[in-house]
């Protein structure tokens, strides 16, 4: 783990609320840095602002104050350096798998073979080999969230930014993708920013755990996760962890 | 629950069917124009804009009709011969003022009818532009009718046949452009020319930028032209009221001849046109009641030769009337002139 | 007719297509019966008669340019020209403006309005209007058949294109896409099956328009031989055109219908 790849500094975001006015400060001097190839996991309470956070990082929205800097550079755009995964994939149902994976190489002009190439990597990467012609209709939940994966991945981004991205899977295919993501992480080795509701997903997957507070959201506590992989969520230190930031998110943290 | 308990005794099945297919013809038979009218009512109907029908507005105005105790009720006016004819068939008219050829061609559909008095005879023309020397330059040029079947567009087949030309020489438009608009579609350029009755032939006499390139007369002197038709129906069962209609019908042909210029002027109140052009029409149309019943005949052998030459698209056939002379004698119905 | 008759079609399993044809065979029947009653041959024809009417138009000769095809299929093939030139340009006009409009909101609160205004005009109040600007024969038909179309299409591309899912736009975008790659690349395929909607609709109602286009300024096409024939009082010829004009339209809706399912192969497998 080397350097800051991420460097996200007092970060305020207040919505105003269209009719009567009213703002709401949905972030509040939120400061986080995140070193290159590190796994952390933000947690907090519904409505505190992290599903906010990770649009502002990847450039979808635009902070009222404070900076994001990516590699010393100020972020301002969305753009391919900053992959996002969504909860619901987002997958463009009028292409097949292949497509999907090759658009971002494709909108940024690589042509034809080689964005092929790179798109069939990537699919071997996440599981999905022989499934590129498929249609996401066609898929079930979990592999519409490796094509996913797959997609943003496909750009070669510098940091992976997923929004409770396996929130909609259920039990079993979610503890599956689990480990598919800390396979993938462990080969490409990028830093990622991992937005959960679920403590226990947090611990099990993250080199850290950050804790947030309800609105206006900012950081409340930093828990680092020091347990090598692969973890066994019966293990006692595991456990303790989970309670713990459990009650720190609900109340008191240690 | 067993089925059997629910199921239709066999027998009933066609009776059902019988029923239904019952309700089904009599609400069509419901809709407007099925019934004939009441006796009390006379419906009389007429062509938009034709000069040719001036008695039935001297009568109206001058109340000839309530003079001889008849209740009009006005329907129209239709835009073309064949309409109102279909209006008659439908029972919707009693009795029509008409084209001849419209109503020949109705009896020959066998929609039953006579034709009990004339209106007028000859008054209709073909305008063109003031460019266009003789009928062969009208080759591939845009000339207007009223709707198939009408005396003009008969006529024009005529004139054309005379000329060695055919409908399929110009571009025809029958029907397209309504009677009172041909004028101002002539002076656009829309059309070349176009054959109308009057006072559409004056208008763009008058107005400059036309000329009557061959008028109806010249192309049989003396032709009818409008008639009067009664329902077939409604002759048989009311004699009177006909009687009734024929006696204000001469009483406003010779009010016409007496007063030409309050007839002009009730002529402009419905032609919605202005005196000059109805002065310069007036000298084309002559107002008579009496009905040729061989003049009839010829018209009817002229259209079913017409369409046998192939100058004009069939309208009558010979199969249509195989003995001419008994189809003339069954339509034409001159006892009410002869009172 | 016993109980069987009213079950509910969600119970079924059983094929109805028996009930289909005596339905038909019942409806046919009725009208010879009515037909036979009434007794006005040229103004009520019998379904025979309607049949031979149609078998004479087939091989009368055509109108002129067409007169191999038989006056049928000489009109018909008139009329599909008019109408398939008019559902090109309400397609290409309409697909571009309700793109321009379901996806730039400047655009839409400036020309909205006036296409708001408009599109309560039923076409054939154009009628006049269209005789004026463009006389007679070809154009005024064009004209009417593309005012028929224009309408839903660019209703439905904007519906489509305003429907496009905020996510996928946004995935597309931090995925490297410029805007115009979105729109191109996002809002259009994502709009596509709106757009098909629009199509199948316009082209419904632009052949519908067709008649009344052809009622008042052509001298050729179905629209004219109906009226022609209404005017010289041959019903079951009429009858027979407007026949030949519902099994047009509802060929071209099932052609339609196939493309689209062609297309939009990638929904709901």
């Amino acid at each position: 783990m080397s350097g800051k790849k991420l460097v996200i500094e007092n970060i305020t975001k207040t919505f105003l609320e269209k009719k009567g006015g009213k703002s709401t400060v949905a972030l509040r001097d939120f400061s986080l840095e995140i070193a290159d190839g590190e796994f952390v996991c933000l947690v907090g309470p519904s409505g505190c602002g992290k599903t906010t956070l990770l649009k502002l990082v990847a450039g979808l929205e635009q902070a009222s104050s404070g900076s994001i800097c990516l590699d010393g550079k100020p972020v301002s755009g969305p753009g391919p350096d900053r992959g996002l995964v969504f909860q619901d994939f987002a997958l463009f149902p009028w292409r097949d798998v292949t497509a999907n994976v090759a658009f971002g190489p494709e909108v940024l002009g690589v042509p034809p073979e080689e964005r092929l190439r790179t798109a069939r990597q990537c699919i071997d990467l996440v599981g999905l080999s022989g499934s590129g012609h498929k249609y996401p209709s066609e898929l079930s939940g979990g592999m519409k969230q490796r094509a996913a994966i797959a997609r943003a991945l496909a750009n070669n981004p510098k940091v992976l930014l997923m929004d409770e991205p396996f929130g909609s899977l259920d039990a079993q295919t979610r503890s599956q993708m689990q480990n598919e993501l800390l396979r993938i992480w462990q080969d490409n080795k990028k830093a990622v920013v991992f937005v959960t509701h679920s403590v226990e997903e947090a611990v099990y997957l993250s080199n850290r755990v950050v804790v947030m507070t309800g609105s206006p959201g900012t950081v409340k506590r930093i828990y680092n996760v020091g347990l090598p992989y692969p973890r066994s969520r019966a293990d006692g230190v595991f456990i303790s962890l989970r309670e713990e930031i459990t009650g720190c998110l609900s109340e008191q943290c240690s | 629950m067993p089925d059997r308990v629910y199921a239709m005794k066999p027998v009933f099945r066609p009776l059902t069917t019988i029923i239904l297919a019952w309700l089904l013809f009599i609400s069509i038979c419901s809709l407007p124009g099925c019934a004939p009218a009441a006796p009390s009512t006379v419906r009389i109907g007429y062509l938009l804009g034709d000069l040719h029908q001036l008695p039935f507005f001297v009568a109206q105005d001058k109340g000839f009709f309530a003079e001889e105790g008849l209740n009009v009720e006005v329907v129209g006016p239709f835009e073309a011969g064949p309409a109102e004819m279909d209006a008659l068939a439908a029972n919707q008219v009693d009795v029509g003022y008409v084209g001849v050829a419209p109503a020949v061609m109705a009896a020959a559909r066998k929609v039953p009818l006579s034709i009990v008095a004339g209106v007028n005879l000859e008054g209709s023309g073909l305008v063109t532009g003031k460019d266009i020397k003789n009928v062969a330059e009208l080759k591939s040029k845009k000339v207007a009718t009223p709707a198939p079947g009408s005396i003009q567009y008969v006529m024009l087949g005529m004139l054309l046949a005379g000329n060695d030309l055919s409908f399929s020489d110009v571009e025809l438009f029958p029907g397209t452009v309504k009677p009172p608009d041909m004028p101002q579609s002539l002076q656009t350029g829309r059309i070349d020319g176009y054959f109308v009755w009057e006072p559409f032939v004056a208008k763009s006499v008058v107005g400059g930028y036309g000329k009557v390139l061959v008028a109806s007369k010249d192309i049989w002197p003396g032709h009818p032209c409008c008639v009067i038709v009664t329902a077939g129906n409604f002759g048989r069962l009311n004699n009177a009221t006909v009687e009734s209609v024929i006696r204000a019908h001469r009483k406003a042909i010779d009010f016409i001849a007496a007063n030409p210029a309050e007839a002009k002027v009730i002529a402009g109140k419905w032609t919605k046109l202005d005196p000059a052009v109805i002065d310069d029409a007036f000298q084309r149309v002559k107002y008579t009641y009496s009905l040729n019943r061989d003049d009839v005949r010829k018209f009817v052998s002229e259209i079913i030769s017409l369409g046998e030459s192939g100058a004009i698209k069939p309208i009558i056939t010979a199969s249509d009337v195989p003995d001419l002379d008994k189809f003339v004698d069954t339509v034409v119905d001159t006892k009410y002139l002869q009172r | 007719m016993s109980i069987q008759l009213w079950i509910p079609n969600i119970f079924r399993g059983e094929d109805t297509r028996p009930l289909r044809l005596i339905s038909i065979l019942l409806f046919l029947l009725i009208w010879e019966g009515a037909a036979l009653l009434a007794n006005l041959p040229q103004l009520f024809p019998t379904p025979i008669a309607v049949v031979t009417a149609l078998g004479q138009l087939l091989v009368s000769p055509g109108p002129p340019g067409v007169e191999w095809a038989g006056e049928l299929m000489g009109n018909t093939l008139i009329s599909l020209w008019r109408v398939i030139v008019g559902f090109s340009l309400a397609a290409v006009t309409g697909v571009l403006l309700g793109i321009i409009i379901g996806w730039w909101r400047n655009a839409r609160d400036l020309i909205e309005p006036v296409v708001e205004l408009l599109r309560p005009i039923p076409p054939l109040a154009w009628i006049p209007l269209a005789m004026l600007w463009f006389g007679l024969g070809f154009k005024p038909a064009v004209f009417l058949i593309w005012l028929g179309a224009f309408f839903p299409i660019v209703l439905n591309t904007v519906l489509g294109m305003e429907s496009t899912p905020h996510k996928l736009t946004e995935v597309a975008r931090t995925l490297g896409a410029g805007p115009w790659q979105v729109l191109f690349k996002v809002g259009v395929p994502s709009a596509a099956p709106s757009i098909m909607a629009g199509l199948r609709i316009g082209i419904g109602i632009g052949w519908m328009c067709l008649v009344a286009a052809e009622l008042t300024g052509s001298n050729s096409g179905l629209g004219y031989m109906i009226m022609y024939y209404y005017s010289t009082m041959e019903a079951a010829k009429t009858v027979a055109g407007m026949l030949m004009i519902g099994i047009v339209g509802f060929l071209m809706f099932i052609g339609l219908k196939k493309l689209e399912d062609r297309i939009l192969f990638w929904k709901a497998a």
